[in-house]
């Protein structure tokens, strides 16, 4: 729900997949739960190394 | 009818001792009303008796806090008076300041109420919410009316009334929102400022609506392969059996519980506590709100250095501001003595 | 589309030996009315206590008030859509309904697996400083509900719920018979073209997001209790009972479709109700659905909207969202919420902050007192009817029980999305 964080001013906002699985999704085959987590991992982690000048959303592009 | 004890602090140009060149004045304490007290004693009358008057030049107020503020302290504590009242400063920044300062002290450190007057904009109106504050224009063309509306709370809150809202005693907002009773009941209300806003009439909003304080970016992570990042979750994990006892909501504590050794969390030795969401899923999977697992594969690939060996957990609904900010605060002091480069927060 | 609703008033009501009213006395068969109730083999046992305004009892466990009331003519039937009932469209015709009588719901039954003991829960004080309009001023036929424990929560929901519209049909039955006391008509007939016009959007909570299953028991519209899009009503089909469920009684007896029946022609032209669902889980439903709000008013001609809300947390991003597409899409928007509690100043009043809502009715803050800033104190009550424990608070573990008929903190309630109430916020 990024449009919380992004509201109060959190400055590196990842979106996850779903509020009950923010990093996978149970809905899919187990490998690829997985890719979904690392996906949005890999995302945050691009996040912190970006530099940002105002509250920030970072799209890992999966659901 | 007994009268209460006021003091009043002004600047070295309201007590009229000089302009400019004035200006680093030290706090002087002078027995009664002094230069434009004397309007407040007037607006006062038999009510109220200003006992000392309390002047500080502006740059030394601002420039010499420490020392000023411990002379104001030393002067209120051997005064005693019911009542702080400071300014009128309009739009007189440091004055403002100096006011808010002064006013701070009274009633953070001594619990002595005070009240002071400045424009809405002056940088001494946003410093402390524990100074009633009356509202004034931008030029001291103001003065009387101003020092009316000082003299009248004072008064009321000397005697020991309780102020009543901000708009019905005139003076601003402080954040602080009180439950009331309106007149009419809501859905009538909503129709007549509909009707009103339609019709380009004034009305009057029941809720002014503030913006969220910005805080600035922390800089980027410079090297991912060098970096010690931390996990923290706001979705409520905790050990099986909750030993820590978090709750459901509201919650003003949180908890580290330690990943040392291990690749990811389990339901077996995991649980979480939260009423804000669906959590049967988590309870079955906590790595969707705490990824320990993807973590600790990016850690053996060699992407990150290593992961802090804690992570920090709370029930994150229902959380007072100040509550979130003090754990927020406390979290961030241990990651940074601990050296932590970043840290990933999953939130539900 | 014109509905009479016609009022046959109900002054006592006493357990005997038929069910039947005259002259304002209603007296029930306890016997038949728990046979109705009994009829569903999900239900494993029923009790029936009346309790009368002004007495020295506390009502705990409260899912639902429902109001017997029988449709006479037009199409459809009254609660339309809810436990098998028709879903033809209501609104028009005659519906007659016992005034002063609530058929009440008590059940200790969580709405689903893992909820807080205290959602949805309600108690009613029938006197002392926590009784409250509406419900402290009905006469209550109370139904305590125990359902078989091996099936899942919608199964359960659903048999108590039945059970009690059984119970309430029954009531409604002796109402054809009778000459209402009074009637009241509802119409929105044509508009003088220069009146403004207006919407009002009004925000439901849909439990199926918490449930995790569609069948999820919460409040519903023609039945349907799960999320969906916009949804447009006439304010008859609201007083006719279209919303039931969890606040049957104050839906049936809405008192701002009430208002807006009366404003039309007067100072707005009421184009009608939209419906927005609340609670979706994902942030680009949560847009879509603010987005949609804004376009089916704009399509349907509205010059302005009240949005109104008693959602807060996670369902108040919603309307939020809806706020600011109404008022980018050129809306004139009054939004009429309750607030979270500031806790002198440590809390800002919403989760998710709105700077463009410069028109705003505070409906005060859930569970806080109204009057002089104090919380009110609810007194201790001689019996207890519903259950033995009051939850106190969502947030505990267990929910904090006292007994129920214990001396309690707080209890004002804000009124709800229907804005019934005069509790407000003031800035200090």
């Amino acid at each position: 729900m990024p449009a919380l964080p992004l509201n109060v001013g959190a400055s590196r906002v990842v979106k996850g997949s779903r509020i009950e699985h923010v990093c996978g999704n149970p809905a899919l085959p187990p490998e690829q739960d997985r890719a979904v987590g690392v996906q949005i991992v890999q995302t945050a982690l691009h996040a912190l190394a970006t530099d940002v000048a105002e509250p920030t959303l970072f799209d890992a592009g999966v659901g | 009818m007994s009268e209460i004890t006021v003091v009043h602090y002004l600047n070295q140009f309201f007590a009229g001792i000089g302009g400019e060149e004035a200006a680093n004045l030290p706090i002087q304490v002078q027995e009664g009303p002094v230069g434009a007290s004397r309007l407040l004693q007037n607006h006062l009358g038999a009510q109220g008796k200003v006992l000392a008057t309390l002047v500080g030049g502006d740059n030394f107020v601002n420039e010499h806090q420490d020392e000023a503020l411990d002379a104001i302290r030393k002067a209120l504590r051997e005064l005693s008076p019911a009542v702080l009242i400071a300014g009128p400063a309009f739009d007189a920044g440091r004055y403002g300041v100096a006011c808010a300062l002064v006013g701070h002290v009274a009633t953070h450190d001594l619990r002595i109420p005070s009240v002071a007057a400045m424009y809405p904009e002056n940088p001494g109106a946003a410093l402390t919410r524990d100074v009633i504050l009356v509202p004034t224009s931008d030029s001291p063309r103001d003065m009387d009316r101003a020092v009316a509306q000082l003299a009248r709370l004072a008064l009321k809150i000397g005697t020991g009334g309780e102020l009543g809202p901000a708009s019905t005693e005139g003076y601003l907002p402080r954040g602080i929102r009180r439950p009331g009773v309106r007149v009419k009941p809501g859905y009538e209300r909503a129709l007549e400022m509909l009707r009103a806003k339609l019709a380009g009439e004034a009305f009057a909003t029941e809720m002014k609506v503030v913006g969220y304080e910005q805080v600035a970016g922390a800089p980027p992570v410079k090297h991912l392969q060098n970096a010690t990042l931390a996990l923290i979750t706001t979705g409520g994990i905790v050990p099986k059996g909750n030993p820590d006892r978090l709750v459901r909501g509201g919650a003003k504590e949180w908890y580290r519980y330690s990943i040392e050794g291990l690749d990811r969390l389990d339901a077996t030795h995991w649980d979480c506590v939260h009423r804000g969401f669906y959590i049967e899923t988590v309870k079955e999977n906590p790595n969707y709100v705490l990824p320990l697992d993807v973590l600790r594969q990016i850690e053996g690939q060699g992407d990150v250095k290593s992961l802090y060996p804690w992570f920090f957990s709370t029930s994150g609904v229902g959380t007072a501001v100040l509550d979130a900010r003090r754990m927020g605060e406390q979290m961030g002091s241990e990651l940074r003595a601990a050296r932590v480069d970043g840290a990933l927060l999953v939130a539900t | 589309m014109k509905l009479e609703i016609g009022t046959v008033s109900v002054e006592s009501v006493v357990s005997g030996s038929q069910t039947r009213y005259r002259d304002g006395l209603l007296e029930i068969d306890a016997d038949e009315l728990l046979d109705l109730a009994r009829r569903d083999p999900r239900v494993t046992s029923v009790r029936l206590d009346l309790a009368h305004p002004g007495e020295s009892a506390r009502i705990v466990n409260v899912q639902d008030i429902i109001e017997p009331r029988q449709k006479v003519e037009g199409p459809g039937v009254a609660y339309p859509g809810v436990c098998g009932r028709s879903t033809e469209t209501v609104g028009r015709g005659r519906t007659l309904r016992l005034g002063n009588v609530g058929v009440t719901m008590c059940a200790d039954l969580l709405p689903y697996k893992s909820a807080p003991f205290t959602i949805f829960r309600g108690s009613v004080d029938m006197s002392g400083p926590g009784a409250t309009e509406p419900y402290s001023a009905l006469h209550h036929v109370c139904l305590t509900f125990e359902t078989n424990d091996q099936l899942d929560y919608p199964e359960r929901n659903e048999a108590a719920w039945r059970a009690t519209f059984a119970v309430a049909d029954r009531l409604a039955q002796l109402l054809p018979d009778q000459q209402p006391d009074s009637v009241e008509t509802y119409e929105l007939g044509a508009a003088d073209a220069k009146l403004p016009r207006m919407l009002l959007l009004t925000n439901i909570h849909s439990v199926e997001h918490h449930s995790g299953t569609v069948h999820g028991f919460g409040e519903a519209v023609y039945g349907l209790s799960r999320l969906h899009p916009p949804w447009l009503l006439h304010p008859n089909e609201i007083l006719d009972g279209c919303i039931a469920k969890r606040n049957t009684w104050i839906n049936a007896n809405d008192p701002f479709a009430k208002a807006l029946v009366h404003a039309h022609n007067r100072d707005f032209n009421v184009l009608g109700v939209l419906v927005q669902r609340t609670r979706w889980s994902y942030q680009s439903e949560k847009d879509l659905t603010a987005h949609q709000m804004a376009k089916l008013a704009r399509m349907l001609g509205a010059d302005g909207v009240i949005v109104a809300s008693d959602a807060g947390g996670n369902d108040f991003v919603e309307v939020a969202l809806t706020v600011r597409a109404c008022i980018r899409a050129g809306l004139q928007t009054v939004l009429m919420s309750t607030e979270e509690s500031s806790e002198e100043g440590a809390k800002p009043p919403w989760l998710f902050t709105i700077p463009e809502a410069d028109a705003v009715v505070s409906l005060g803050s859930g569970g806080s007192a109204f009057g002089r800033g104090r919380r009110l104190t609810r007194r201790a009550m001689e019996r207890a009817i519903g259950g033995s424990v009051l939850y106190t608070d969502g947030n505990a573990l267990d929910g904090a029980p006292v007994p129920a008929t214990a001396e309690v903190a707080g209890g004002g309630s804000t009124g709800g999305r229907w804005g019934q109430g005069v509790q407000s916020c003031f800035d200090y």
